[in-house]
């Protein structure tokens, strides 16, 4: 089976490769948008052996350290020209403070970009840097089966802006996977961005076919989904156990920042003394190394409850052990259970907080009402009732990314809305929130989130019931099919690859045919000698590529199907950005900053 | 001095010719063909032993140019079997070193003082101005430059072209005693060495350069003494602080490994060794060696070379020495691994026997190799006691197989060569098992080749096996390329199986840039030949090729070129400087590489007037956008202008929006708005151009309403607005507002609750409360209350007085009161209510039973 571990070990090694090559003591400036992402793949304590002796964060002005002490500052960046700005700043600063004996070099990631380097010599800085260096690090490995690239742009850009340069450096993205993982030979995929992408990896790889990795291919096929195809999923609210802590509290690189109040063992002892600072934050963990949390992460959110006190209930009876443990023997094999036996306690400790933490907000009345109308929108029942939701929560100020959600939503199921409540919601949004999202109204109708209904026949009926989308009866706890990750509702994005594995597109010719954009079906050329040696139970490895981004409960369905007996697929997941409705409607909106300053304080 | 004629390129060339029609070798890659068929019995017959060394001498060449040579005042042979360079009658000519004329050109850049080849073989000629030329190997001027002003307004006298692990240099000696060095022909930079402190006004004449450091160093002779001086210090060598009687230095010599020097002198003897260690001080034998050259023999030994006698004379470093037969020695070119001599008697390679070679065929040796190669001769002579010998080296077979593989390379004879090889195989014949030596045997077969096709009289370089290893196979293409031997070369490169880009793609690249760079031949044949040798292997660069061509003035066949690279990130450039920007823009942007797209983008926004600019911008959406975000970030007045030129009214409108929020003062941002309301109508957007003009008038309202209210209402929202202006008791203006802007009845309705339950206005709330047709829920209303006035007052409103029957249900149990709930329920006669109400209750028992309790009356009803 592959693992993307392998990825990160190949960064890391590249980033320290680099780091080598500044002989030398090293301040390092973080780009803040790396900080997380570079923390998976090296930690400070590897840094340190390099001769890291300090990091700071990227801002412009001097710099908060005595260069004298260091031979080298190297500034770790996105290729983003407004990034320039501050690492301009930064080394104009400091060479002009004083001759500073250390060297300046410069880190692009994942590649360079001619237009920073351009800013770069714009400012008069360009020749202080050493070294111009590109830390080639395409995907972030967030887990051994899920891959990112963490640019939540790439839908925008593609879709809004008309900009396809963004799906380059997916392409390139992929060509990198396939230089570690071997060529794949075949490659499918459903929407505009799908194919694209793959024209680029063609080019690319006519370009660079003769420096090639010869590796034994390890991936049978590749499944482009581009967003536009599903727009429908990233709207409803995930009810997974990891989907909701992510839609609740949000999860940034496979962490997420809790109360540190709450996880406070109750019999600590400081805690009579003092009160817990209720604002102090505890960054939480979630990865598939730990095994509750794996268990736990892609079951239906009321199938959590039960498996916690299962669990709990597992663990007092082992404890109970040692009253029934008489000779030593078995003394010996309850005292070696024990470290594990701690570690199950600890986690079992975290995720009932978690737990408690997301039911809370789940149960609010809000919340709940709010799932509710996107449950009936999917099933086309209560047809007014968005409406009135939404006044409500408009009354109420909820956030504005909430309100555009479900409108969004309301808009896809129904190709469009009626002249008078396109009307409405406008006046709505503009009234409540201001009129500087004028803007964003605008990019949403170009998208098809928030337009006019068209006369033409609407989509989802016939794709909810050709594709059975909608299930009233799902098992929460020992589910059956994909909709139990929002309760109702199968993703169609998951659906569409549940029907690849089996039986196959051609059953949906139609189906695809109701979708945006072309459908891609090629074939890769591998040298017979590089290709995938089949293993006796012909288990197939497929890759599911999300161009702009897919949500937590989408990768708990992929993993569904391969989990399933009678699967005989492995899916793997590669996205541009992990996203849930919230950051999705954010990266869609225009940022409009007010400047006119008020006249009474 | 021989004449003119008798040596030029054309009677040479029929020469060579003859040559080789006599010897039959003119099919390339076929063995070099031996001048004495030696035989295996005659190899130690040449030996010659001195002490712990062994000399052999082995004929190269026949000697039938070396005629013409008599004479030649200059004459240099280049190292690792290169070519040779002559000077005479006003002409240089370029040699192979089997004596094929490579080149030859007119020479009129002054008198020549020093000649030599660079460690990439080309012609490195000095004049008497300190004036430097580097030719390639061709004839073509490489590069030019000078060793400074006093070299050359005072002249020099003499001069060194010396190679060095780091490169080539060259070292001059002024009419003024004074030394100048180039570390590096590459980049030459003159390094003035320290000023001699000399007693005499005599101009130095032997002296050398040691090159035992990256920077070269001057042995200089003094009268008896020889001093070593650099950029800034002198110092007297050891060599001369023997206490032997003194004579005057006559010739000083450095080794290949730029370490050992030998000093001779005038007395007739010869001092050998380094800076730090002597091997020998030798009184010669015979004649002084005064007037000798002196070359070294691979660090080894020393030979004395005199132009007039028909000896030569070695001395080893541990000082044994031995005369050696020569006629008319011409010229000695000191080599990794000996010296290859040339003289009237041909063209020879003096050189230690290797140790192989002494080990197989030492008279009387009992080694395995020897015993090997004597089984084999038995065995094919059908003789019994092959065996025997078998048997003898049963024990050591694999080593001495392993030798008779390394004699063959060591051999110039093909004819031994493949014997030492058949003896090879037969004992690798009784190897069992798996061993090293098949891949070995296989590997030296192939060296071979190359090194017989190298030495062929057609190609002409001499290489030994230990030479070619050092100089590496890339190396040796490198120099069939510059003699433009591409078939060979390619050939070579597929014997050896190279890399496709250390070997056939890269001689395949030479050999098209080559053909594009010559005249004569029509453009669409050209490429179309290049192509089909080529096909598309995207090793080849193209663009290389097209780069080339347009260097050499072809531009169409380079745009024709350039249809045949793949890679997109090196055609685009080109096309650029071709003139094609629009083939490039296109090319660019279909790569979807951003950086590639700028590249062209800016060069033609650079280049090009803003008419074609923006022509050339508009025929590609994608320019537009890049064009666009470009100037969002760089350049916001062009972007305008841009959105202006191309009647952009959508990007205008947004962009006067944006500008308004940027703004900061009331009148600028009205102005704007009012530009965006303009330009989304004039392209009938007429949604968005309302929603503009409803957010001036909100501001203006607003504005208004500030100084009536004497608070901040601009940059509030409108829901905002209303619920301060009811908050502070200006329902009037409120209710105005709201009927401008449309505001629904619910959401008013909630924010005049809203604005009461704040300033605690209960009764009226009731009042309100109680009306008929109401647009907010009472939930709602409740829910404000009790944000504001806390429970006691929320349960004022929790009555049937003021909830509907549908209201009940749902109100009681989110405030709860369960009991109430569970009567609503009962009457609403929902038993689902009842089940969802007694799992919110849990723990309640009195609400449970009362629950239960209806629960059974609605079921048994």
């Amino acid at each position: 089976m592959i693992q993307f571990d392998l990825l990160r070990d190949l960064a890391r090694r590249e980033l320290l490769d680099h780091l080598d090559k500044y002989a030398g003591t090293k301040v390092l400036v973080w780009d803040e948008g790396l900080t997380a992402p570079l923390d998976l793949i090296a930690k400070h304590s590897v840094l340190r052996e390099r001769q890291v002796d300090k990091m700071v964060p990227l801002k412009a002005g001097r710099l908060p350290v005595d260069l004298g002490q260091f031979d080298n500052v190297v500034f770790m960046v996105r290729p983003d020209v407004h990034l320039m700005d501050a690492v301009a700043d930064n080394v104009q600063r400091e060479e002009s403070a004083h001759g500073t004996r250390a060297e300046f070099h410069i880190m692009f990631v994942p590649q360079r970009s001619l237009l920073c380097e351009m800013r770069l010599k714009e400012k008069e800085v360009f020749g202080s840097f050493t070294f111009l260096d590109e830390l080639s690090l395409f995907w972030f490995p967030l887990d051994i089966d899920v891959i990112s690239m963490e640019n939540r742009s790439v839908f925008r850009d593609y879709h809004l802006n008309d900009d396809p340069t963004c799906l380059n450096r997916v392409a390139k993205g992929i060509l990198a996977l396939q230089s570690v993982f071997g060529v794949i030979p075949k490659v499918y995929g459903k929407g505009p961005a799908a194919r694209q992408v793959y024209e680029f990896m063609v080019q690319m790889r006519k370009e660079s076919i003769a420096h090639e990795n010869p590796v034994i291919g390890k991936i049978d096929s590749l499944i482009i989904i581009d967003r536009q195809i599903d727009l429908i999923t990233p709207f409803l609210t995930q009810l997974t156990y990891e989907g909701l802590i992510d839609e609740t509290f949000g999860i940034k690189f496979n962490s997420v920042r809790l109360p540190a109040h709450k996880f406070k063992a109750p019999d600590s002892p400081n805690d009579d003394f003092d009160d817990p600072d209720p604002f102090e934050m505890k960054t939480i963990p979630l990865h598939s190394g730990e095994d509750m949390f794996c268990e736990l992460r892609d079951k239906n959110f009321n199938a959590v409850g039960p498996t916690l006190s299962k669990k709990a209930k597992y663990v007092s009876s082992q404890f109970e052990e040692r009253h029934e443990a008489k000779t030593v023997q078995e003394l010996k094999s309850f005292v070696d259970k024990l470290p594990q036996m701690k570690i199950l306690k600890q986690s079992l400790s975290i995720h009932t907080t978690i737990a408690e933490l997301v039911k809370k907000a789940t149960d609010d009345r809000r919340f709940l009402e709010n799932l509710q109308v996107e449950q009936e929108l999917v099933n086309f029942q209560n047809a007014d009732r968005p409406l009135d939701y939404l006044e409500d929560a408009c009354c109420h100020e909820e956030e504005i990314v909430k309100v555009l959600r479900l409108i969004c939503l309301q808009n896809v199921v129904n190709s469009g809305v009626k002249p008078k409540i396109l009307e409405h919601y406008r006046r709505l949004i503009l009234q409540t929130y201001g009129y500087k999202h004028l803007l964003t109204l605008q990019s949403l109708e170009r998208l098809g989130l928030l337009n006019l209904q068209s006369q033409v026949s609407r989509n989802y009926p016939v794709l909810r019931k050709r594709l059975n989308l909608t299930m009233d009866d799902t098992d929460e706890q020992d589910p059956s099919d994909i909709a139990y990750v929002h309760s109702v509702y199968a993703p169609l994005s998951v659906r569409l690859v549940q029907n690849f594995a089996h039986p196959g597109w051609q059953s949906i010719k139609d189906v695809l045919e109701l979708l945006p954009g072309p459908t891609v079906a090629e074939t890769q050329n591998v040298p017979a000698n590089l290709k995938k040696v089949k293993d006796e139970n012909h288990q197939a490895t497929t890759l599911v590529l999300f161009v702009g981004g897919c949500t937590f409960a989408e990768i708990s369905a992929l993993r569904f199907l391969s989990q399933r007996e009678e699967s005989n697929t492995e899916f793997l997941v590669a996205t541009t950005a992990l996203i849930n409705g919230d950051t999705f409607v954010e990266s869609l909106m225009t940022q409009v900053d007010d400047n006119l300053a008020p006249r009474f304080v | 001095m021989v004449g003119h004629d008798s040596w030029s390129g054309e009677s040479l060339k029929a020469l060579v010719h003859k040559t080789l029609e006599e010897t039959g070798t003119d099919r390339i890659g076929s063995f070099w063909h031996p001048i004495n068929g030696s035989s295996m019995t005659e190899i130690s017959a040449q030996w010659i032993p001195l002490g712990s060394f062994t000399f052999t001498r082995s004929d190269i060449y026949s000697s039938a140019w070396c005629e013409s040579m008599v004479g030649v005042e200059h004459l240099v042979g280049g190292a690792w079997g290169g070519p040779i360079l002559t000077l005479a009658e006003g002409f240089v000519h370029v040699f192979r070193a089997s004596g094929g004329e490579l080149a030859h050109w007119k020479w009129k850049n002054g008198r020549v003082i020093a000649m030599g080849w660079s460690n990439r073989q080309e012609a490195v000629l000095v004049t008497e101005d300190g004036s430097v030329f580097v030719f390639s190997i061709l004839g073509e001027l490489t590069s030019a430059f000078t060793m400074g002003p006093e070299a050359k307004d005072l002249k020099i006298t003499s001069a060194r072209v010396f190679n060095t692990a780091f490169g080539t240099g060259i070292a001059v000696l002024t009419t003024a005693k004074r030394f100048f060095v180039v570390n590096n022909i590459v980049e030459p930079r003159v390094r003035k060495m320290v000023d001699l402190d000399l007693s005499t006004e005599v101009q130095p004449r032997a002296w050398s350069v040691l090159t035992d450091d990256r920077q070269a160093r001057i042995l200089v002779a003094h009268g008896s003494e020889v001093r070593v001086i650099s950029p800034n210090e002198q110092f007297v060598a050891a060599c001369t602080t023997d206490a032997v009687p003194k004579g005057n230095v006559q010739q000083i010599a450095v080794s290949v490994s730029g370490e050992q020097f030998a000093v001779s002198f005038e007395d007739g003897r010869l001092w050998l060794g380094t800076l730090e260690t002597k091997f020998c001080h030798a009184q010669m034998t015979k004649a002084a060696m005064g007037g000798m050259d002196i070359v070294w023999c691979a660090d080894k030994a020393v030979i004395g070379f005199d132009k007039n006698a028909v000896m030569c004379h070695l001395v080893t470093i541990e000082g044994q020495q031995e005369d050696l037969f020569l006629t008319n020695y011409l010229t000695a070119v000191p080599e990794l691994d000996g010296i290859r001599v040339m003289s009237l008697s041909g063209q020879e390679f003096i050189h230690q026997v290797p140790d192989p070679l002494l080990d197989t065929f030492s008279i009387g040796s009992v080694g395995p190799g020897a015993m090997l190669r004597l089984a084999t001769d038995e065995f094919y002579h059908r003789s019994h006691k092959a065996n025997d010998y078998v048997k003898l080296v049963e024990a050591q077979l694999e080593e001495a197989v392993l030798n008779c593989i390394e004699c063959a390379t060591y051999l110039f004879d093909p004819l031994l060569q493949k014997e030492m090889l058949r003896a090879a195989q037969f004992g690798k014949s009784f190897l069992k098992g798996a061993s090293s030596t098949s891949d070995k045997f296989t590997h030296m077969c192939v060296t071979l080749r190359v090194l017989n096709a190298l030495r062929n009289y057609k190609v002409g370089i001499p290489l030994t096996i230990d030479q070619y290893n050092h100089l590496t196979p890339e190396v040796v293409i490198d120099r069939l390329l510059s003699q433009r031997l591409y078939a060979l070369a390619f050939q070579l490169c597929n014997a050896l199986k190279l890399p496709q880009h250390l070997g056939e793609c890269r001689v395949l690249a030479h050999w098209a840039c080559y053909k594009v760079s010559k005249d004569g031949e029509e453009d669409n044949q050209v490429a179309r030949d290049i192509s089909q040798r080529l096909g598309s292997q995207s090793q080849i660069s193209y663009c290389d090729i097209a780069a080339k061509a347009a260097e050499s003035g072809k531009k169409e066949l380079a745009v024709k070129l350039l249809e045949h690279e793949t890679r997109i990130s090196k055609q685009v450039p080109l096309l650029v400087k071709l003139g094609k920007e629009s083939t490039a823009l296109m090319k660019a942007l279909n790569s979807g590489n951003r950086d590639l797209a700028f590249t062209v983008i800016l060069h033609v926004r650079r280049t090009l007037d803003s008419a074609r600019f923006s022509f050339l911008i508009r025929k590609f959406p994608l320019a537009k956008v890049l064009y666009v975000g470009f100037c969002a970030d760089n350049d916001p007045e062009a972007l305008e202008e841009w959105f202006i030129q191309e009647d952009d009214f959508t990007s205008l409108a947004q962009f006067s929006f944006k500008r308004a929020y940027d703004s900061g003062t009331m009148d600028q941002r009205l102005s704007h708005l009012h530009n965006a309301v303009e330009n989304w109508r004039k392209c009938k957007m007429e949604g968005y151009a309302n929603m503009a003009e409803e957010n001036q008038k909100l501001l203006k309202q607003q504005s208004v309403l500030e100084d009536k209210v004497q608070q901040t209402l601009v940059g509030k929202t409108l829901n905002q607005t209303i619920f301060d202006l009811l908050t502070s008791n200006e329902t009037k203006l409120a209710d105005k507002l709201r009927n401008d802007f449309k505001m629904s009845d619910k959401r008013y309705m909630f924010f005049r609750v809203k604005a009461l339950a704040k300033t605690q206005k209960w009764p009226e709330i009731k009042k309100l409360a109680k009306q008929k047709r109401q647009p907010l829920s009472t939930v709602s209303i409740v829910r404000l209350v009790r944000e504001f006035g806390g429970d006691a007052q929320a349960k004022e409103f929790l009555n049937d007085e003021f909830l509907s029957p549908n209201e009940r249900f749902d109100t009681y149990a989110e405030f709860g009161m369960f009991f109430e709930a569970a009567q609503a329920a009962f009457v609403a006669k929902s038993l689902e209510s009842l089940n969802a109400l007694e799992t919110m209750s849990m723990g309640r028992d009195d609400v449970i039973r009362a629950i239960s309790n209806f629960k059974t009356r609605l079921l048994t009803k």
